[in-house]
C-alpha cells in the first residue's frame, strides 16, 4: 500500500468505521429472505435514479403532463425503457417491501429489542405506498384521475374535518394544483422521508444486529465461541452483498424484460368522457378497492376507513401486541395462522378484484345442441338486455347479483313463471331486487324458452362471444327484411 | 414328569457383536418353560444366558418395572422385559426379541441411550424453583394443575415410546415423545421458573408429531405422550396472551423504579469518574449552562414555529376556499326526453388559480313535464366520487367503481354509497336550462 493510500484510508476513517461496517459478521444460519431488505434499498436507488432522468422531460401541468409522457414514450431515445424501468420497478418495490414485511413477521424478527426497527419499517411501507399513489397521478391519464378521486374521497368519510382533508390533499379539487402538489410530494417530500427512514432503519438493524432465527441459549453460545473457527463465515460484505446482488439482478432482469416487451397500459387523458370506463387503481391497491364493495350504506366507512386504519394500527403496534419471546413460525402457531390468513385474504381479494374488472357478459354459455328458432330469438333478447351482466350461467360471466341461469331447470321453473317473473319480478317475489322488464309477450316467451334451454346437467356447453351473437342477430334481421318476413 | 408340564418355546434373539460389525443376525433357542404365567421375558433371557449362551448381552436392574433398563422389542412391540410375561403370547407362538428401534446398538439387546438422553436434556428436564422458600411448595393432588399433569410424571425413561415412534426416524431434530412428555410435566408446574425457555425448546420439535398414538400404546407406565404433546401445542396457541399478560404485570411491577435519577446526572462521564474526557467543562457554572440550553431550545422552537407556520399556510393555500358556481348552459329544456333521464356532457372552463381548464362533465337530467319537475343529478357517486351513468334499460343510475346503484329519485338502491345522489341547482332562462357547476 502506498503512503497515499494509507493516508487516504486514515482520513476517511476506514479502520475505525467503514471496515467494521463492511465486514460485519452476520448470523450464519440466515436464509435468503434477509436479502429482501437489501433488495428494497437497491430498487429504491433504481427508482430514484430513473425518476431524476424522467423529471428532465416531464412537465407537471394539466395541459402538458400527458403530452410530456407521450414525448418520453415516443420521441426520447430509449425513453420508453426509462419509463418502463420506473413503472415496473415501482411495482417490484411495493412487492419487495411487502415480502420483506411478511418475512420479518413470520420470522418474528420484530420482537424486542427491534420494536423501533419494525415501526420505522412500517413507515417505510407507508412512504412506499405513498410514492406509488402520488406517482401514478403524474401521467395525468384516466387511471390517474379516477384513482386519485376515489382514494382522496376516502378521508371524506371522517365526520366534520373529512372534506377539508380531501381538499388539502388535492389542493382544492383535482386541478393543476393537484399535479404540482403530488409532483412535489413524489419528487421531494417522500424521497427525503424515505432516505431519512432508510438511514434510521439500517442504523437500527446494525445497532441490534440482524435477528438470529435460531437463537442459542447462553451455555450453547459459549460452546459455539470455542468452535468459532469451524462455523462458516457470513459477513455483510462480500457474502451478504453478493447474495443480495444476485437477487437484485434477477428482479432487475424481469423489470428490463417488462420494460422492453410489455406495454405500460395506456389510457385516455384526464377529462375523456367514456361511460364504459372502469376506474381501477394500480394492482397493489386492488385488494383495498375490492374490499370497498363488501360494505354498503351506513357500514361503508368500515371498508373505506375502518379496516385500513385498523391494518395500519395493528402493523405499527405489532411488537406490543405479540410480546412472547419466541421467534420463527413453528413456535408461534397463532401468529403464523394470522399472517397466513391475511396473505390469503389479500391475494384472494386481489384476484377477485381483477376478475370483477372483466367485461361482464362478454361471453355467453350455450348448450352444445343447436338452438331452435324461438330459443335463438330469446338469446338475442338475452344478449341485448345484457342479462349476463347480473346473472352467471354455470358460473360463467356475470356479477352473481341474480341467481345462476343453469339452476332454473333443476328448480323446475316453468316457462310461464319465468316470463311473468321477468316482466314484473316483485309481483312474483316481493323481495326481488331485479328491475322490471316490461317487454312484449312474445319476447318474454322467447326469453323464457331460451332460459330453460340453459340446462347443463348432461353437457358442458360451449362459450360464444356476445359480439358474435349480435352479428348473427343483425344478419337475420337483414335477411328477413329482404325476404319480407 | 416335569417334561409333561409346560411348553417349549422357540426363541429368536437378535445378536450383534461390535467386534465383528455388520448387520447382526438372529440366534434361535429352544426353551422349556414350566409355568408361563410366572415367567417374564427377562427370566427367559436370564435362563438362556445361564443355560445356553453366556455371551448374550442385555440390560436390566430392578426387575420390578421401576428402572426402565430392560426395554426391548418383543414380537414387534416395545415393552419391558421384566413386565412382559411369556403367557402374554399364545402358546403356539415363537418369541422374537430384538433391541429398541432408532437407538444405536451396543451389543445384542443393549442399546446406546446416549442420544436419547441428549434430546431429553435439550428439553430442560430439570426443575428450577421460581421462588426460594423454607417450606415445601406443594401442589395439591386435587388441583386442576396436578390433574392435568396426570400420570405423566411416572415416566421411567425406558425409551419404548421413542422406539415405537416413526417420526423420530424421519426428523433428526425431533425430540421424541418421552422428552416432550417430561417437558410437559414441568411446563404445567406452577413452581417452575423455566417456562419460557423450555417452551421455546420444545415448540420447534412438537409439530413433528403426527398423532399416531404409537407411544401411548406401548408405554409400560400407561402414559399418553401423545396427550402431552398436544397439550404443548395448545400452550403454544395460548402463548401470545400469556406473554402479554406477563409483560403487563412486569411493567406494573417495575414502573416506580424508573425515572428517578435521569435529571440528576449532568454528564455520564462525570458520574463514572472520568471527568475531563467528556468534553464538558466542570468549571462552567450550572446556572449559565442551563440558561444557554434554554435559549438554544427556545430560539430553535421559535424558528421552527415560524417556518412551520409559513409552510402550513402555503400548504393550505386556496385549498379550502369556497368556490363560486359557474352557470353552464345545457341546451333547450324542450329537447330533453320527456319522463326520462337525459345525460348531457357539459363543457365549460373551470378557473382554479391561474389554471383555466377545459372541462367536460356529464350531468343527468330527469324531466317530467306533467309533474312540472326537472331534477339535475350530479354524476359524482356519493360513495367515493366515481362517475355514475344512467342505465336506461334497468332504470337505474349505476356506478362502475364498486357497484353502487341509485333509483330514479336518486335514492340508493344497492352497493356502498351512503347517501342519495346529489342534485345540482338549475334555472331556466328563455327555454334554456342552466346548471350551476361547482
Ligand atoms: S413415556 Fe413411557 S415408554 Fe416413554 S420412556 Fe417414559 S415410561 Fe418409557
Ligand atoms: S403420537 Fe407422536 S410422539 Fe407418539 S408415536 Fe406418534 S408421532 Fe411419535
Ligand atoms: S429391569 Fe427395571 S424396568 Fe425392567
Ligand atoms: S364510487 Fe361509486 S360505488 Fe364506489
Amino acid at each position: 500500500m502506498t503512503d497515499f493510500q494509507k493516508v487516504l484510508l486514515q482520513r476517511i476513517g476506514w479502520d475505525v468505521h467503514l471496515k467494521p461496517f463492511l465486514y460485519k459478521k452476520l448470523p450464519t444460519n440466515l436464509g435468503w429472505s434477509v436479502t429482501l431488505g437489501s433488495l428494497c434499498v437497491m430498487l429504491f436507488v433504481l427508482l430514484a435514479v430513473t425518476g431524476m432522468f424522467l423529471a428532465m422531460y416531464y412537465s407537471p401541468s394539466p395541459d402538458k403532463a400527458y403530452q410530456s409522457i407521450e414525448y418520453i414514450m415516443n420521441d426520447v431515445p430509449m425513453g420508453d425503457i426509462l419509463r418502463g424501468i420506473h413503472h415496473w420497478g415501482a411495482g417490484a418495490m411495493v412487492l419487495a417491501v411487502c415480502l420483506h414485511l411478511y418475512a420479518v413477521f413470520f420470522n418474528g424478527s420484530f420482537k424486542a429489542p427491534r420494536e423501533l426497527t419494525w415501526i420505522v419499517g412500517v413507515f417505510l411501507l407507508f412512504a412506499t405506498l405513498g410514492l406509488g399513489f402520488t406517482g401514478y397521478l403524474l401521467p395525468w391519464d384516466q387511471k390517474a384521475y379516477w384513482a386519485t378521486v376515489v382514494a382522496t374521497a376516502i378521508p371524506g368519510d371522517i365526520p366534520v374535518v373529512g372534506e377539508g382533508i380531501t381538499s388539502l390533499i388535492l389542493g382544492g379539487q383535482v386541478s393543476g394544483f393537484t399535479i404540482t402538489r403530488f409532483y412535489a410530494i413524489h419528487m421531494l417530500v417522500l424521497p427525503t422521508v424515505m432516505i431519512v427512514l432508510i438511514a434510521a432503519h439500517i442504523y437500527l438493524v446494525r445497532l441490534h444486529g440482524v435477528s438470529d432465527h435460531k437463537p442459542k441459549a447462553k451455555g450453547e453460545l459459549d460452546a459455539a465461541a470455542n468452535h468459532a473457527t469451524t462455523t462458516k463465515l457470513y459477513r455483510f460484505y462480500p457474502e451478504h452483498c453478493g447474495r443480495s446482488t444476485l437477487v437484485f439482478i434477477a428482479v432487475f432482469g424481469a423489470i428490463i424484460y417488462l420494460s422492453i416487451f410489455a406495454d405500460i397500459p395506456k389510457e385516455g387523458i384526464v377529462g375523456t368522457v367514456d361511460e364504459s370506463y372502469l376506474p381501477r387503481p394500480e394492482w397493489y391497491f386492488m385488494w383495498i378497492f375490492q374490499l370497498l364493495t363488501f360494505f354498503s350504506g351506513s357500514t361503508e366507512v368500515i371498508g373505506s376507513l375502518g379496516i385500513p386504519t385498523l391494518c395500519a394500527v395493528v402493523l405499527l403496534g405489532l411488537p406490543f401486541i405479540e410480546k412472547s419471546k419466541h421467534v420463527g413460525m413453528a413456535k408461534r402457531p397463532l401468529a403464523t395462522a394470522v399472517g397466513v390468513s391475511s396473505a390469503v385474504v389479500i391475494v384472494y381479494l386481489t384476484i377477485t378484484a381483477f376478475a370483477a374488472a372483466r367485461d361482464y357478459g362478454g361471453e355467453i354459455l350455450l348448450p352444445e345442441r343447436n338452438l331452435t328458432e324461438t330459443e335463438n330469438a330469446g338469446l338475442q333478447i338475452y344478449v341485448k338486455q345484457d342479462c349476463a351482466y347480473c346473472h352467471q350461467t354455470s358460473g360463467e360471466g356475470g356479477r352473481r347479483v341474480g341467481p345462476d341461469m343453469a339452476r332454473l331447470n333443476p328448480k323446475g321453473r316453468t316457462k310461464e313463471y319465468l316470463a311473468a317473473y321477468v316482466k314484473d319480478p316483485q309481483a312474483q317475489s316481493s323481495f326481488s331486487i331485479m328491475p322490471k322488464y316490461p317487454m312484449k309477450q312474445d319476447e318474454l316467451d322467447a326469453l323464457a324458452e331460451f332460459m330453460l334451454a340453459l340446462d347443463f346437467r348432461d353437457n358442458a356447453g360451449r362459450l360464444i362471444e356476445k359480439r358474435e351473437v349480435l352479428e348473427q342477430g343483425k344478419a337475420k334481421e337483414s335477411v328477413s327484411l329482404v325476404t319480407g318476413h | 414328569m416335569a417334561q409333561e408340564q409346560g411348553n417349549t418355546r422357540k426363541v429368536a434373539i437378535y445378536r450383534y457383536d461390535p467386534t465383528v460389525g455388520g448387520d447382526g443376525h438372529y440366534d434361535h433357542y429352544d426353551l422349556h418353560i414350566e409355568d408361563e404365567t410366572n415367567t417374564t421375558i427377562l427370566d427367559v433371557l436370564l435362563r438362556i444366558q445361564r443355560e445356553q449362551d453366556s455371551t448374550l448381552a442385555f440390560r436390566y436392574a430392578c426387575r420390578v418395572n421401576m428402572c426402565g433398563s430392560c426395554a426391548v422389542v418383543i414380537n414387534g412391540r416395545e415393552g419391558l422385559a421384566c413386565k412382559t410375561n411369556v403367557s402374554d403370547f399364545a402358546e403356539s407362538k415363537d418369541l422374537t426379541i430384538r433391541p429398541l428401534n432408532h437407538f444405536p446398538v451396543v451389543k445384542d439387546l443393549v442399546v446406546d441411550m446416549g442420544p436419547f438422553f441428549e434430546k431429553y436434556e435439550e428439553c430442560l428436564p430439570f426443575f428450577e424453583p421460581r421462588d426460594m422458600s423454607e417450606e415445601p411448595a406443594i401442589i395439591r393432588p386435587d388441583s386442576i394443575e396436578r390433574r392435568a399433569i396426570g400420570f405423566s410424571t411416572e415416566c421411567i425413561a425406558c425409551g419404548c415410546c421413542v422406539s415405537s415412534c416413526t417420526m423420530v426416524n424421519y426428523h433428526d431434530g425431533y425430540a421424541g415423545p418421552a422428552p416432550l412428555n417430561r417437558a410437559f410435566t414441568l411446563l404445567l408446574d406452577s413452581r417452575d421458573a423455566l417456562y419460557e425457555e423450555r417452551l421455546d425448546r420444545v415448540l420447534q420439535s412438537c409439530y413433528n408429531c403426527r398423532t399416531e398414538f404409537n407411544c401411548t400404546e406401548v408405554c409400560p407406565k400407561e402414559i399418553s405422550c401423545t396427550r402431552s404433546i398436544k397439550f404443548i401445542q395448545r400452550l403454544a396457541i395460548k402463548e401470545p396472551f400469556r406473554a402479554k399478560a406477563k409483560s403487563k404485570a412486569e411493567a406494573a411491577a417495575s414502573a416506580p423504579a424508573h425515572g428517578e435519577n435521569v435529571a440528576a446526572e449532568p454528564c455520564a462521564a462525570h458520574a463514572s469518574g472520568e471527568a475531563g474526557q467528556c468534553g464538558c467543562d466542570e468549571n462552567l457554572d450550572t446556572g449559565r449552562r442551563n440558561f444557554l440550553a434554554k435559549v438554544t431550545v427556545g430560539l430553535g422552537a421559535v424558528s421552527a414555529l415560524t417556518v412551520g407556520g409559513v409552510l402550513a399556510s402555503t400548504f393550505v393555500g386556496q385549498s379550502l376556499d369556497k368556490k363560486e358556481p359557474v352557470w353552464v348552459p345545457a341546451g333547450k329544456l324542450g329537447d330533453l326526453k320527456e319522463g326520462d333521464v337525459t345525460t348531457v356532457n357539459l363543457r365549460y372552463v373551470e378557473n382554479v388559480g391561474f389554471y383555466n381548464q377545459e372541462r367536460v362533465k356529464p350531468v343527468m337530467i330527469y324531466r317530467n313535464q306533467e309533474e312540472d319537475k326537472v331534477v339535475v343529478y350530479d354524476s359524482r357517486c356519493t360513495h367515493l366520487g366515481c362517475s355514475v351513468h344512467w342505465d336506461a334499460r334497468q332504470k337505474l343510475f349505476l356506478c362502475a367503481c364498486h357497484g353502487g346503484a341509485f333509483e330514479l329519485d336518486g335514492s340508493v338502491k344497492a352497493g356502498p354509497p351512503p347517501r342519495p345522489l346529489a342534485t345540482l341547482e338549475h334555472r331556466v332562462e328563455n327555454g334554456n336550462i342552466l346548471i350551476a357547476m361547482v
